[in-house]
């Protein structure tokens, strides 16, 4: 506004400054904030989380306070970030402690530790486990979102039909490779998948994310699968979105959300239980991890009811 | 068929509005189907696969997004982009039929569980009964009607109170929660100031000085006109504080109201103690020793107020404009010996206030239908006397019309009326732009204002008519649109409601002391 | 104030009342907002105001939820089953020779309307009563023949709702509750007593009824045993009738359950013909099936103190009457009966209607017939209206009842149960009326049916039994 015109002289130091208190951080992540790391800048903003890149060209995510723990986030206390006028490509100023963004600073001091908990897989009988996959897969399809790795929504248009029947040609491809434990064909099909599906991160990134958790559990058959979707992170990082690639890489080292753990904890306590009394024990962890994202959530639940259909038929054969 | 494609660097979006949209781009006309996906090998593979991919789509990076729409021949494809463009910008819809409408609050709360306000504009005889199914359904209520006989609202606030809800009326005409302005408001930036006041245009007017500063609203709770008095005790304005001393998005709290009752008025001075944030109060006339004992920032009009909490609140620098008084010379020189009296005709009962209180710095022969002196108080239908201040906005002048400032006939025919009067020097106006408010209040009264001066001059007369625009630049109509066509009517335009009353009060000085 | 910085958080949502202005404003700055079909309570009545306001106190709220949801449970998990068909003057209670019962609110001879005297007479006639119509007529102005309703003796009447003495009636139990509930038998055809026939050929056939279709229908029951009508009338709905004006399904599948016992009973082979003919001759055959399953299922939720729940709509041809659980006997609240608006039969037009008339809204009182058109897309072409009229009715009625029966759903709506146990304090909260599928009788005597059509109670009924209320819980 014209400063004659309203008779107001107007000077701006600097923009408005809000400082917002840490309220949780993944452990790991803690650990780089408290040492000095230098200018990164702002990847990408929605409503409730900002990606950031370190200066080291990893991304963390500073994230509302109902976004839910994760590797490499950071909670801070506040509903959103549409009132800051944040915009990619922003400087972000990381010094001990503390982040600065245009108009924003993070205090990261009070931050609780978050460590991601996972239970051991090795004490699960295959019968436990086929239980364990027939709910899962039995509350995702009652309560998921279809359009990824659950198929085609009802009058799907073309490419939809495509993306999903693309997709479920690679899960086949990727669970025959694992059974017939052929590197070779594992590798075929992660790149079947990587990258591929309709949303931010493609579902079948999100697939092979919980695959890739339950190949880091003790006592998992899971491990060429693990070693594959490492290498070729490692060799073809381009195949898909910086966000999936660490989503992945995490997952491979037993971190993941919240929300996916919380899962992965509840199924040892359905031993000896049929499919209907453990899927009544997991209905509530599985609804909240369905509720991330559009269909990520449904598609990361998939990529664990297909690894856990796989680690009892590993078992099986080698009883 | 053709492709059509838009490539989104790093997107704003969440993801379930973004499978909306494509939801949505499927449904728009000339569209035969769309995709929304990131820009992997992978997706570029499928699209490929399907002959629709474009040299815009193969360049996209795998952190872009993509949004594919394949038309129909003959389609206009700018218009598919803007449309898509638009449904990027919109909110996801709820989802469910879009037609659905219900007869009560309570039926509405049931089917929306996310609802958490009610706005409620009825005949004062149900308002309060339909206030209270709101709050009992969970509800935040906006009380607009009035009427709403004082024993219900005390009840009213109580029971929001017991459920930790906001109560904000009866005859609570301004609001801006969650940066979204409810009836009477303002388009004003987000920001960190927190106002809770029980006067409607008094808050819109400091809302549009903190937004004219550079700065910007966490919350404004409107809190009715009585909330402050003696019976109902500051319950909505006690409960206002606390709610924006916990509210993190706030750094700054303003207070606003006519003076209020003694005992009240210690009650909520009281909570800036603990508010454990500044704290400035603008109490229209009020005085600063109680203020300032209790630990608040005194304001001493509505300019000072926003200007005291910006300093406060934010970083900004903020300075109060001042008085030209060269053109309040000019303006002088031109008038008769016989122009001594200034007349104010607004819609807003506290700018009224705001501009009557100036004058009455300098002489206590202000008259007034809003005058709290009943020696110097004038009935809607007498003619004016001396230096008059009308408040149109008066229960007296509304009684079973709409507000002035969405019906401005009788405020038209005053104008007319005072320009008559030998004995005027000024005539004050306010235009209130935003929510709520007349589509072109200048507009609709420029032609008074030209019959106005066309008589004054027959008579030999100079008649300066001074307007203030209460807006801003992201209202509509624009603000700068609005002074523009007063000024090129003649009309000398002022830049706040303090201005304007000190304007009127150094003219009326001049002017009494010729 | 937790729930205050939770709003803070929250997007906001806001439900708008009153001006409509406001919404455009809110849904700008990309707000959700859902703005009311919002008329004044009751009418803007303050005298009905403060009956609701009375009954809206938190304490008696609570009282009355309590009560209404026993209501609706009694209700939902009634059983009403066919147990048997017998004579009037045998199952009803108090029913006596010269006693006739009549549909609706009770009233005398000389305030009957036309249709209601022409049944009268008719079935004065028929019992030997008298010998032609005009004896008829004096007999009844006499002061020796007892009118009393339907509803008053645990039975219903379809249109003028007249049963005498010696009238077959449906027998049926509610195996939950214990209690019995009554109807006559279809009679077909137009010309029917029911809708104010009397010639010879009306009498004829309630001969016939009696002699041999009434006989056969007890002899059946007896060798096949009870039916169970609540999953039979659910499974109408599902097959597209709303079981008052559609009864296409039910009357099939009713007939398929009583088919193998009639064809075991002692009748001649021409006798049983005659019968299937009879049932064959109009869909209608199970109407008062439904009717007499609704009576027996609302009966047992009647007279729970603290209760809003509506028990009873009933129509005399002049009044509609309702009863209401928490005032429990036999409190009739009434208005004046409105006028049916649907499509006529050639040749008749409005003027030619008699008022609403008829027990058959106790249809709707549980929570079929006009509440579920949503289930019987093809009624629309009988009432008028579209499909989608008929999806918004249902979801219309979900805002004056309290809760749905799940035992009876709506595939169309998703298997939504029906909307059960209308509640006064909504129905005037909300301005919205009950509505009804309905036949139209001729205003005159001895005509018969000439349309249908759909027709809402009168307010005033809701309105005192608000008062009554108020005066009992508040």
């Amino acid at each position: 506004m014209d400063s004659e015109r309203t008779g107001v002289a107007v000077t701006a130091v600097r923009s408005t400054h809000a400082v917002f208190r840490a309220l949780s951080c993944d452990a790991v992540l803690l650990a780089h904030l408290r040492a000095p790391l230098g200018r990164g800048r702002v990847e990408s903003t929605y409503h409730r989380v900002l990606n950031l890149l370190l200066p080291d060209g990893r991304l963390m995510a500073l994230a509302g306070r109902d976004a839910g723990d994760a590797p490499w986030t950071l909670v801070v206390d506040t509903p959103h970030w549409s009132a800051y006028d944040i915009e990619a490509g922003q400087p972000v100023e990381f010094t001990p402690g503390r982040i600065a963004l245009p108009g924003i600073e993070i205090d990261v001091d009070p931050a609780e530790e978050w460590h991601t908990i996972l239970p051991a897989l090795g004490d699960l009988t295959p019968q436990h486990l086929g239980v364990a996959a027939r709910s899962l897969y039995a509350l995702t399809r009652a309560h998921g979102e279809f359009g990824g790795m659950l198929g085609a929504s009802r009058n799907a248009w073309p490419m939809e039909s495509v993306v999903c029947a693309a997709l479920d040609e690679g899960r086949a491809a990727l669970t025959r490779a694992v059974l017939a434990r052929d590197p070779a064909g594992i590798r075929d099909g992660v790149l079947a998948l990587l990258g591929l599906g309709p949303g931010l991160t493609p579902a079948g990134d999100d697939f092979l994310t919980g695959i890739a958790v339950l190949s880091a559990l003790d006592g998992t058959r899971l491990g060429p699968f693990a070693t594959v979707l490492g290498d070729v992170l490692d060799e073809r990082s381009g195949r898909t979105t910086l966000l999936s690639a660490t989503t992945l890489r995490e997952a491979l080292a037993g971190r993941v959300r919240a929300s996916l753990a919380d899962v992965l904890c509840a199924i040892p306590a359905t031993r000896r239980q049929d499919t209907a009394q453990a899927a009544d024990a997991l209905k509530n962890p599985v609804r909240r991890a369905l509720a991330h994202g559009h269909t990520s959530g449904t598609d990361t639940l998939s990529g664990l009811v297909t690894g856990l259909h796989l680690e009892k038929e590993l078992r099986g054969q080698q009883l | 068929m053709s492709t059509t494609a838009v490539v989104k660097k790093n997107t704003y979006f969440d993801s379930v509005s973004l499978m909306a949209i494509s939801t949505k781009a499927n449904g728009l006309d000339g569209v035969a189907q769309a995709f929304v996906a990131m820009g992997t090998e992978m997706n570029k593979g499928v699209l490929g696969n399907l002959g629709l991919l474009t040299p815009e789509l193969e360049a996209a990076g795998t952190g872009d997004l993509m949004i594919v729409a394949e038309t129909t021949d003959g389609t206009d494809t700018d218009a598919v982009l803007a449309a898509i463009e638009e449904l990027l910008v919109r909110k996801a819809p709820a989802g469910g039929e879009s037609a659905v409408t219900y007869r009560t609050i309570a039926a509405a709360a049931q089917d929306r569980p996310d609802a958490n306000l009610a706005v409620i504009a009825v005949n004062g005889t149900f308002a309060g009964r339909e206030a209270r199914k709101a709050l009992e359904n969970g509800l935040n209520v906006m009380l607009f009607s009035d009427n709403v006989p004082v024993g219900e609202e005390v009840a009213l606030k109580q029971l929001a109170h017991d459920k930790g809800l906001l109560m904000m009326g009866p005859d609570c005409g301004t609001a801006i929660i969650n940066n979204v302005g409810l009836c009477f408001a303002n388009a004003v930036r987000p920001g960190s100031v927190g106002i809770v006041a029980a006067s409607g245009t008094g808050s819109q007017e400091v809302s549009v000085r903190v937004h004219a500063l550079g700065a910007g609203i966490s919350q404004l709770i409107g809190t009715g006109g009585r909330d402050l008095s003696e019976e109902v005790g500051g319950i909505m304005m006690i409960d206002g504080i606390r709610a924006l001393a916990a509210d993190p998005a706030t750094s700054v709290i303003v207070l606003i109201s006519k003076p209020p009752a003694a005992a009240v008025e210690k009650k909520v001075l009281a909570e800036i103690a603990t508010a454990g944030k500044p704290v400035v109060v603008w109490f229209v006339g009020g005085s600063e020793e109680a203020v300032v004992a209790a630990g608040g920032h005194f304001a001493t009009g509505s300019e000072d107020a926003a200007v005291q909490a910006v300093r406060l609140g934010t970083e900004l620098e903020a300075v109060a404009g001042e008085l030209d008084t060269a053109r309040i010379d000019a303006v002088v020189a031109k008038l008769g010996a016989e122009q001594r009296y200034v007349r104010g005709l607004f819609c807003g009962g506290t700018l009224t206030d705001e501009a009557m209180y100036a004058l009455l710095e300098d002489t206590s022969d202000v008259w007034s239908n809003i005058q709290k002196n009943p020696d110097r108080k004038l009935s809607a239908d007498s003619p004016s006397t001396g230096h008059t201040f009308l408040d149109f906005g008066d229960d007296e002048f509304t009684n079973g019309r709409p507000h002035p400032m969405i019906d401005p006939s009788l405020r038209l025919a005053r104008l007319v009326e005072e320009a008559r009067d030998p004995e005027v020097a000024v005539i004050v106006m306010d235009f209130i732009l935003g929510f709520g408010a007349h589509e072109d209040p200048v507009g609709v009264t420029l032609p008074a204002i030209a019959e106005a001066r066309q008589i004054a001059a027959d008579a030999g007369r100079h008649l300066e008519i001074v307007g203030y625009v209460l807006g801003t630049d992201r209202d509509a109509p624009v603000l700068a649109d609005q002074i523009a066509a007063l000024e090129a009517a003649g009309v000398t335009v002022t830049a706040s409601s303090t201005e304007t009353g000190q304007y009127a009060r150094a003219i009326a000085r001049k002017v009494t002391n010729a | 104030m937790s729930t205050t910085n939770s709003l803070f958080s929250s997007d906001l949502n806001v439900v708008n009342v009153g001006l409509a202005m406001f919404e455009d404003d809110i849904a700008a700055q990309g707000a959700e907002v859902t703005t009311l079909d919002w008329t004044p309570p009751a009418g803007g009545k303050p005298e009905v105001l403060a009956a609701l306001d009375a009954l809206g106190d938190l304490e008696v709220a609570q009282k009355i939820e309590a009560a209404n949801a026993e209501a609706v449970e009694r209700i939902a998990n009634s059983q009403p089953m066919l147990v048997g068909f017998g004579r009037a003057l045998d199952v009803v209670p108090g029913m006596t020779p010269t006693t006739i019962l009549h549909s609706g609110p009770p009233i005398t001879w000389d305030r009957m309307n036309g249709p209601m005297q022409g049944a009268v007479t008719g079935a004065l006639v028929f019992e030997g009563l008298a010998k032609d119509l005009d004896e008829a007529a004096a007999l009844a102005a006499s002061g020796e023949i007892t009118f009393s309703p339907c509803h008053e003796h645990d039975a219903v009447g379809s249109m003028a709702g007249v049963t005498s003495a010696s009238m077959y009636m449906h027998i049926v139990r509610n195996e939950t509750h214990g209690n019995y509930a009554y109807t006559n038998l279809s009679e077909q055809m137009a010309k029917i007593l029911r809708m104010g026939a009397n010639d010879g050929s009306v009498v004829e056939r309630l001969v016939w009824m009696r002699d041999v279709l009434g006989p056969m229908l007890k002899e059946a029951m007896e060798i096949g045993g009870p039916i169970d009508l609540r999953l039979m009338l659910a499974q109408a709905l599902h097959m597209g009738d709303e079981c008052h004006n559609r009864n296409n399904a039910g009357t099939l599948l009713l007939q398929q359950a009583l088919a193998p016992s009639l064809l075991q009973t002692s009748f001649t082979t021409e006798q049983k013909k005659q019968v299937f003919d009879f049932i064959a001759s109009s869909d209608y055959f199970s109407g008062p099936t439904w009717m007499a399953t609704a009576k027996a299922a609302l009966d047992a939720a009647h007279g729970i103190e603290n209760s809003t729940v509506v028990t009873t709509m009933a129509r005399n041809g002049v009044e509609f009457g309702i009863r209401v659980s928490g005032l429990a006997g036999n409190q009739w609240f009434t208005g004046p009966a409105g006028t049916v608006v649907g499509p006529m039969f050639a040749g008749y037009k409005p003027e030619d209607s008699g008022r609403d008339i008829g027990d058959s809204a106790i249809t709707e009182t549980y929570g079929f017939g006009g509440f579920t058109m949503s289930a019987a897309p093809a009624i629309v072409a009988l009432v008028g209206g579209t499909v989608q009229e008929a999806m918004a009715y249902t979801r219309e009625m979900g805002e004056i009842t309290t809760s749905q029966n799940p035992n009876v759903t709506i595939p169309a709506l998703d298997f939504q149960g029906i909307p059960t146990g209308i509640d006064v304090r909504k129905v005037l909260d909300t301005g919205i009326l009950p509505i009804i599928n309905t036949a139209i009788a001729h205003k005159d005597a001895g005509i018969g049916m000439i349309g249908a059509g759909v027709v809402n109670p009168p307010v005033e009924a809701f309105e005192k039994a608000a008062a009554a209320l108020a005066e009992v819980i508040g």
